[in-house]
């Protein structure tokens, strides 16, 4: 007996040391990431690269990145694809659950032909295509625009809506309420929660969205902040010097290194601000419920 | 003759009639959907008609469609006899079967080690981390495995320096790529995909620990003989699911690792359909044949996603998300 509980405190042991190892290996990048940032150059050169100590802290990167045209137009643009398309996104993504909550007539046509996209798609080509004949290629708004209703919100948020009883409604249609303001004056507040989840998980998908850019916009000036530091990355991996990256002219001084990673800083830094509201959101069980069928 | 056109008219006046009243009713409500449905008809189904410059010399887009060249399956039998379609099929089926094989089982463990942590503290704060990795984008995951192993200044190469040893190339190393994609498919998945684990583990019912406590047995065996059977039909449906989904490498992942839309350096052990669409697509602009390489990949696909799902329906209770 007592040898077993000896077994159980070792191996209680062993499992707090292994789940402390993986969070070490998710903490360690980022700290060795953000202190080489507010590094000089000259220091991380001299340490022959990340410093795991602190040596010395400027805001040379940090201003540097700020006083960079590319990557304050680059940080605009994503800033404008992802609060506007967050905004069309809930709000048509909403419009489209509400009806389909409800029995309609084509309910179900309309709801499989909305699934169907999920199981199947025309491909990046007719994609590229289409959106080439309508004129949607080399804008902000092709990166919007693809992404504008997620048939997975769209299924979440009609289930979420269903469970809403239609009482409720019923005394403001009689009122002479129009759809239109009992969704977005009964039913929103109702499903607060969910359209929270959905519109944060939005705001991330935007905010990370660096491919369809690659893919629809040709014009590097009309990159949003994630593909630049892709373009970054991808420079100095083909050099492996740093001298490589951005316009070399305006930074004769600059922080090469320590640039890339307050970039780097730069985009992952407004994910971490909302992450503690979106842990709050989907510990609540709105997206489990949805993976779990 | 007349007889059945009568009847026909009749069935169609009646649809109409339907259609009518249905409008009359509900009209606002179906007016609520228009622009989603316009989106759905612009943004996805228009490109589904857009496939079919996979079986044209494709110049001319859409309207003037039949103007172009026919072509049939010419552009599938040369991507299927072309030497890419083995190397891609065989880095396709590699990629993901590895992560489907060593990394799934991950997040089913962390999320059963999760459970042993009594202290509430400690387990929220482990929690918080490992779930971070899944709402970063791959450019940012990439950033940082660059500032790790980067052969200039990376942190481990310059960890191995001051210990005396060689510096490790693994940014650009073709005999590395399929184990770091794994390594950090795992990193980044690890804890998102232990939240089901651990949502179906709080699901079963508290009296079967309290009558094996009863019975004597120990955490270990309420571990090994409640919790584990309990999540294992979870685990075998996300396992059936994820091999419909053989085919769907992680894009971004790859592209990425691969070091950007622009390098070359890994397409030997990297290229997988999506990479080879993109490239053939638009770098080269061979329209018509990357469209059917991107259809054969769809059809395939589906036809796995659907079986795959009907096995799960049967066999495990899977109820889909339809």
């Amino acid at each position: 007996m007592i040898t077993n509980q000896r077994k159980l405190r070792v191996s209680y042991i062993i499992i707090n040391m292994l789940l402390i190892l993986l969070a070490v290996t998710i903490v360690v990048p980022f700290y060795m990431v953000i202190l080489s940032s507010f590094t000089k150059e000259t220091d991380l050169v001299k340490h022959g690269g990340m410093l795991f100590i602190p040596q010395s802290i400027t805001l040379e990167a940090y201003k540097t990145v700020f006083n960079e045209n590319r990557i304050i137009t680059a940080f605009k643009n994503s800033l404008f694809i992802t609060l506007t398309g967050t905004f069309f996104h809930v709000l048509i993504t909403s419009m489209l659950a509400y009806p389909l909550s409800k029995k309609l007539r084509y309910g179900k046509v309309i709801g499989f032909l909305i699934y169907f996209t999920m199981l199947f798609n025309g491909g990046l080509i007719p994609t590229f295509l289409l959106l080439k004949r309508i004129n949607l290629l080399n804008t902000l708004w092709v990166i919007i625009v693809v992404g504008l209703v997620s048939p997975y919100h769209m299924i979440l948020l009609r289930n979420f809506f269903a469970e809403i009883p239609g009482e409720i409604e019923e005394s403001a249609l009689i009122d002479g309420a129009g759809r239109f303001k009992i969704l977005f004056k009964m039913i929103f507040p109702l499903s607060l929660p969910a359209i929270a989840t959905i519109g944060l998980f939005t705001m991330v998908f935007y905010w990370n969205n660096w491919l369809n850019a690659v893919f629809f916009i040709p014009d590097k000036s009309k990159w949003p902040l994630p593909t630049i530091l892709m373009l970054m990355l991808q420079n100095s991996l083909r050099t492996q010097t740093p001298e490589d990256i951005v316009s070399i002219e305006d930074m004769a001084s600059v922080p090469a290194e320590s640039l890339k990673y307050a970039t780097l800083m730069v985009t992952t830094v407004p994910i971490m601000l909302v992450y503690p509201f979106l842990q709050k959101y989907f510990a609540k069980g709105i997206i489990i419920g949805a993976v779990k069928g | 003759m007349k007889k059945t056109s009568g009847y026909c008219a009749a069935v169609n006046k009646n649809r109409q009639n339907k259609f009518i009243k249905e409008m009359k009713k509900h009209g606002s409500l179906y007016l609520l959907m228009v622009p989603g449905i316009l989106y759905f008809i612009i943004i996805r189904y228009l490109p589904m008609w857009g496939i079919s410059i996979a079986f044209f010399d494709y110049k001319v887009w859409l309207t003037n469609l039949f103007d172009n060249q026919w072509l049939g399956l010419e552009n599938f039998r040369s991507f299927i006899q072309s030497p890419s379609f083995t190397r891609i099929l065989r880095n396709t089926l590699g990629i993901t079967g590895l992560k489907l094989l060593i990394g799934s089982p991950f997040p089913l463990i962390l999320a059963l080690m999760l459970n042993e942590i009594t202290q509430k503290a400690t387990k929220r704060v482990i929690q918080t981390i490992t779930y971070l990795p899944h709402f970063l984008s791959w450019v940012i995951i990439y950033g940082l495995f660059f500032a790790m192993f980067n052969q200039t200044y990376g942190a481990v190469n310059n960890i191995l320096v001051h210990l005396g040893l060689d510096k490790i190339d693994i940014l650009t190393n073709k005999s590395f790529f399929w184990q770091t994609l794994l390594a950090s498919h795992i990193w980044k998945n690890i804890g998102w995909g232990s939240i089901i684990y651990l949502a179906s583990i709080n699901s079963i019912p508290t009296n079967l620990y309290e009558s094996a406590s009863i019975d004597g047995a120990n955490r270990w065996q309420k571990t090994c003989h409640i919790t584990i059977p309990s999540v294992l039909p979870v685990f075998a449906i996300l396992f059936i699911l994820a091999l419909g989904r053989i085919l769907n490498e992680d894009f971004q992942q790859v592209l990425m690792f691969m070091g950007g839309p622009d390098a070359v350096y890994m397409t030997d052990v990297g290229e997988v359909f999506e990479t080879y669409v993109f490239r053939v697509g638009l770098v080269e602009a061979r329209y018509s044949y990357a469209t059917a390489v991107g259809i054969f990949k769809s059809i395939v696909g589906l036809i796995l996603v659907i079986n795959a799902n009907r096995i799960a329906k049967k066999y495990f209770n899977y109820r889909g998300a339809w």
